[in-house]
């Protein structure tokens, strides 16, 4: 880019001003065209410019600014030519001094002759300069203007940089598409940055591309060193670099700087960055690197969220919700399937190879009687519907288990059927279980329980103070394991009054792991307390599936596709929680019910079977060839 | 050297008390306001094995001053959980404290329950067993009142002075009688002596009417739900009619009425004398008490 003088003899690469269509009053046309066209062996563009608005019809308008630049450029021309002049005379100066010795000099009383040798030396450099100068001097200075030396070094220059950069850049693995765009940007924007073309605009321009992509570039290069906790400092150093634009820069820029930072640390959690970068290749790694870290951070505050998240919706469930809910002692402990130690053999691998997603499948206290199958599957995510994005499972997809039980599994899925580029591999355990729970109910009749509150008319006052009862609010009890069941029958003690009518029973369903789908229902077992009957569940006669009665618990068995195909639809797989049942209870004897007592003690049970569906996701990225 | 003496003097004071024989105290029995005292017995099983029966005892003790006769006991189970092996329900009767029996009477009341099993994948379940005694209790409070017909206090050296009496001590029951107030209402030329008394429940449980005692423990509505103390006053020997009659006796509130007796009518010529005043409340009582139990499943254990 022409910074230095023209040569002379050479045209200037921007026309020389046309006197103005209007006229400039008071001004020498001439004059000011001779002054430009100096300038615009240095500055082109600019003369250019000029040149159109001298040109236009607003060009009174412009001249004191024109002018302004003029003086401002004729200033500028003539320091230089002053330092020129000086420079060179420096130079000739040197040149004197160092012919100076080995001219003959009149010799001194007692001082020693030259040397014959020297004298040799000296004469065969004197000859070549001379050659060298004449030839110089005679043929190449005509046809090669000075200064164009110094334009051909910085030509080279510029050139070995452009290759240097995209030698980095192919080296730490960006594909040549997106290399040469990149270096070229990078170099030009150097270069614009180095070599002023104009005043103003471009130069700005280029140092707020640097200063934009400044911070990304950073992270990108401190994401190349395969540490998680340099992965971290990255962020933090992108992070650090946008807050200090931004308190330097001010609001405006800094504004637009978080904005693209924002953006272009966004793509990372896409599969652009994926698909510009040479699998295996540093920046691979980096992008890999600083996927997993995040994924991993993710996953860490998901589930400190969901932990959080759930307990909220717990209390406050419990302090307002239709059901409360309390774990079973031993429900704390992990009961359930689960998909440990997940990994990959490879993260690479060619489209001869076959993709390996292994994992520990471990089952831990069911407490159930009955062995509970396991179904293992898996394919590539989001192409289930595929059967050749399926893999094998070994040594076996289904498994039967009992108590605490450990088994190895490999998922092998053809590279060749996944085709080149990054791919998520999903393993999927679907497994039966079986979650129960129970809440105590105190029954009164509804004429004790308003005489109590009459000699009581405090707030909060309960008739199971009198009977010395300390729990005064049971909560439903529940098993652990993926799903929690809460049951709720509104406020304690019971009120049983003349009329048919029960309690309703409302049985909440909701997720207790913060992973995983329940994907069917099997049957819904619903016990209610001696003296109750099942009227409707969720407004469904339920006759038909239930049993008991008399002194005995009256439970239904829902197990039957109808009806459990009523109350979880079909449509709705998984099935999406949280889920309310109702289940409205009419009161067959109230004798059994109350059995003799002002107060009854009763439980509604609750015994829940289904399938449930944990996943977990390795990512791997298969090459077409190998890395060279 | 003073100081020293002194202490001296006091330590050898301290050392030589002269030794006094102890005079047994009369037996205190017409105070507190307890009447059924129940506690669980330590010997209970608290804990028990899945299947497993337990055996539950209650003390008993009587330390009020009436006699209970009659009374019921019923236990409150968890049937779904707990079957009772032994009666649930029985009555007793309980002596209360005298000059014979100065601590009053004393039972232990058994009960046996077997578990029938758990839920299946629990642990453990934490039922609860109710014990409930009901029966029909008096109390008996009798104090000084002053009877004065001088109400324009034209005597300045009266015997004594018609003032509200406080008795804070509770009578050895329950409901008791905590303030009388006497007041003088002039009629003619004489005055009608007129008591208003309050009575509260400072016992640990619940007021049923008298005849309802028994039904508050089988869980019959009517009578057991309430809560009136049937009321009989004296004064020297003449009953005093009351009003209102029963009284209602709820929560801990403090409850009134008024005692009087239309003909009894003191001149002047009477004078200002003392006379003693009887109140005899009767009513029905129930007493509460929790036990949480512990059933544990052994592991690996099968359904009862």
């Amino acid at each position: 880019m022409p910074d230095a003088p023209a040569p002379p003899g050479r045209p200037p690469a921007a026309p020389p001003p046309s006197a103005p269509a209007g006229g400039l009053p008071g001004m020498d046309i001439s004059q000011l065209q001779n002054r430009i066209k100096k300038i615009a062996a240095r500055h082109p563009l600019w003369a250019a410019g000029a040149a159109i608005k001298l040109a236009g019809p607003q060009a009174t308008a412009f001249l004191p600014g024109i002018l302004a630049d003029i003086a401002r450029f004729e200033a500028e021309i003539e320091t230089q030519e002053r330092e020129k002049a000086a420079a060179e005379e420096r130079k000739r100066e040197e040149g004197r001094r160092r012919e100076a010795p080995s001219a003959p000099a009149p010799s001194a009383p007692g001082a020693p002759a030259p040397s014959e040798h020297a004298g040799a030396d000296s004469k065969l450099w004197r000859f070549s300069k001379s050659v060298f100068h004449n030839t110089y001097d005679l043929l190449l200075k005509p046809l090669i203007p000075p200064g164009v030396g110094d334009k051909v070094l910085r030509i080279f220059l510029i050139s070995g940089i452009l290759a240097a950069v995209y030698v980095v850049l192919s080296k730490l693995g960006l594909r040549t598409l997106y290399n040469i765009p990149i270096s070229g940007l990078l170099v030009v924007a150097v270069v614009l940055s180095v070599y002023q073309i104009a005043p103003g605009p471009i130069t700005t321009f280029t140092r707020n591309l640097l200063l934009i992509f400044g911070g990304i570039g950073g992270f990108f290069a401190l994401s190349m060193i395969p540490s998680p906790i340099i992965y971290v400092f990255a962020t933090a150093f992108l992070a650090a670099y946008v807050g200090s634009v931004w308190l330097i820069a001010g609001r405006k820029k800094g504004a637009i700087i978080l904005l693209v930072n924002l953006v272009f640390f966004g793509l990372l959690f896409t599969g652009v960055y994926i698909g510009m970068v040479e699998p295996g290749s540093r920046l691979h790694n980096a992008v890999i690197g600083q996927q997993q870290v995040f994924n991993d951070i993710g996953d860490f505050f998901v589930g400190f969220w969901e932990t959080l998240w759930s307990g909220g919706r717990k209390a406050y469930f419990k302090l307002t919700g239709p059901y409360e809910l309390a774990v079973e002692e031993n429900s704390q402990q992990p009961l359930g399937v689960y998909l440990e130690q997940v990994g990959t053999t490879s993260q690479f691998v060619t489209m001869e190879d076959t993709v390996n997603v292994f994992a520990e499948l471990r089952s831990r206290a069911f407490k159930t009687d009955k062995e509970l199958v396991i179904n293992v599957d898996c394919y590539e995510e989001g192409k289930y519907e595929l059967k050749d994005k399926h893999g094998a499972i070994t040594p076996r997809s289904n498994f039967t288990v009992a108590e605490d039980e450990q088994a190895p599994i490999d998922c092998n899925i053809a590279a060749f059927n996944l085709g080149p580029g990054s791919h998520t591999v999903t393993l999927e355990a679907t497994f039966d279980f079986q979650t129960s729970s129970y809440l105590r109910g105190y029954f009164m009749e509804q004429a004790q329980i308003r005489s109590y509150k009459r000699q009581h008319p405090e707030e909060g006052a309960n008739p199971l103070e009198a009977f010395g009862i300390a729990d005064r609010n049971p909560i439903a009890v529940y098993t652990g394991g993926p799903l929690y069941v809460g049951m709720g029958v509104g406020q304690q003690p019971i009120a049983i009054t003349n009329e048919t009518y029960g309690p309703t029973l409302t049985i909440t369903i909701d997720r207790n792991w913060p992973e995983g789908d329940l994907i069917k229902v099997n049957s819904l077992n619903i016990a209610v307390p001696p003296g109750l009957k099942i009227s409707k569940v969720s407004g469904w006669q339920v006759d038909k599936y239930c049993s008991g009665g008399g002194d005995k618990e009256y439970s239904c068995v829902l197990n039957n596709v109808e009806i459990l195909k009523r109350l979880f639809p079909v449509d709705e797989t998984p099935v999406r929680l949280r889920k309310n049942i109702r289940v409205e209870t009419m009161i067959a004897d109230r004798g059994v019910l109350m059995a003799k007592s002002p107060l009854s003690i009763r439980s509604f049970k609750l015994t829940m079977d289904y399938n449930y569906r944990i996943k977990k996701s390795q990512s791997v990225t298969i090459k077409e060839k190998l890395p060279t | 050297m003073k100081k020293m003496v002194f202490v001296l003097l006091l330590l050898v004071a301290c050392q030589f008390q002269v030794p006094t024989r102890k005079i047994p105290e009369s037996p205190v029995i017409y105070t507190g306001t307890s009447a059924l005292e129940a506690s669980f017995n330590p010997a209970t099983m608290g804990n028990l094995i899945m299947c497993q029966q337990a055996d539950i005892y209650v003390d008993v003790k009587n330390v009020g001053a009436s006699d209970i006769n009659n009374g019921m006991y019923s236990f409150i189970t968890e049937d779904q959980y707990l079957v009772p092996l032994t009666e649930r329900q029985k009555k007793f009767s309980l002596e209360g404290k005298s000059q014979f029996n100065p601590k009053g009477g004393f039972d232990q009341i058994h009960l046996r329950v077997r578990n029938t099993g758990i839920l299946p994948q629990f642990e453990t379940y934490n039922p609860e067993i109710i014990f409930q005694a009901c029966y029909k209790y008096s109390t008996f409070a009798s104090t000084q009142v002053c009877i004065d017909p001088d109400i324009a206090n034209l005597n300045p050296r009266k015997s004594c002075r018609s003032e509200p009496v406080l008795l804070p001590n509770g009578q050895g029951a329950p409901v008791a009688v905590t303030k009388i107030e006497p007041y003088m209402v002039p009629e003619g030329d004489g005055v009608t002596p007129v008591f208003a008394i309050f009575v509260q429940n400072l016992g640990p449980g619940a007021v049923v009417a008298h005849e309802g005692a028994e039904a508050a423990c089988k869980g019959d509505s009517g009578l057991a739900l309430l809560n009136f103390a049937n009321v009989r006053a004296s004064l020297q020997n003449k009953d005093l009619k009351c009003d209102p009659n029963p009284v209602k006796v709820e929560g801990s509130q403090e409850r009134r009425f008024v005692c009087q007796r239309k003909d009894m009518l003191f001149g002047p010529s009477a004078g200002t004398f003392s006379a003693v005043l009887t109140v005899q409340l009767d009513y029905g009582y129930v007493n509460s008490l929790a036990l949480p139990l512990d059933i544990a499943r052994l592991p690996g254990q099968e359904p009862c």
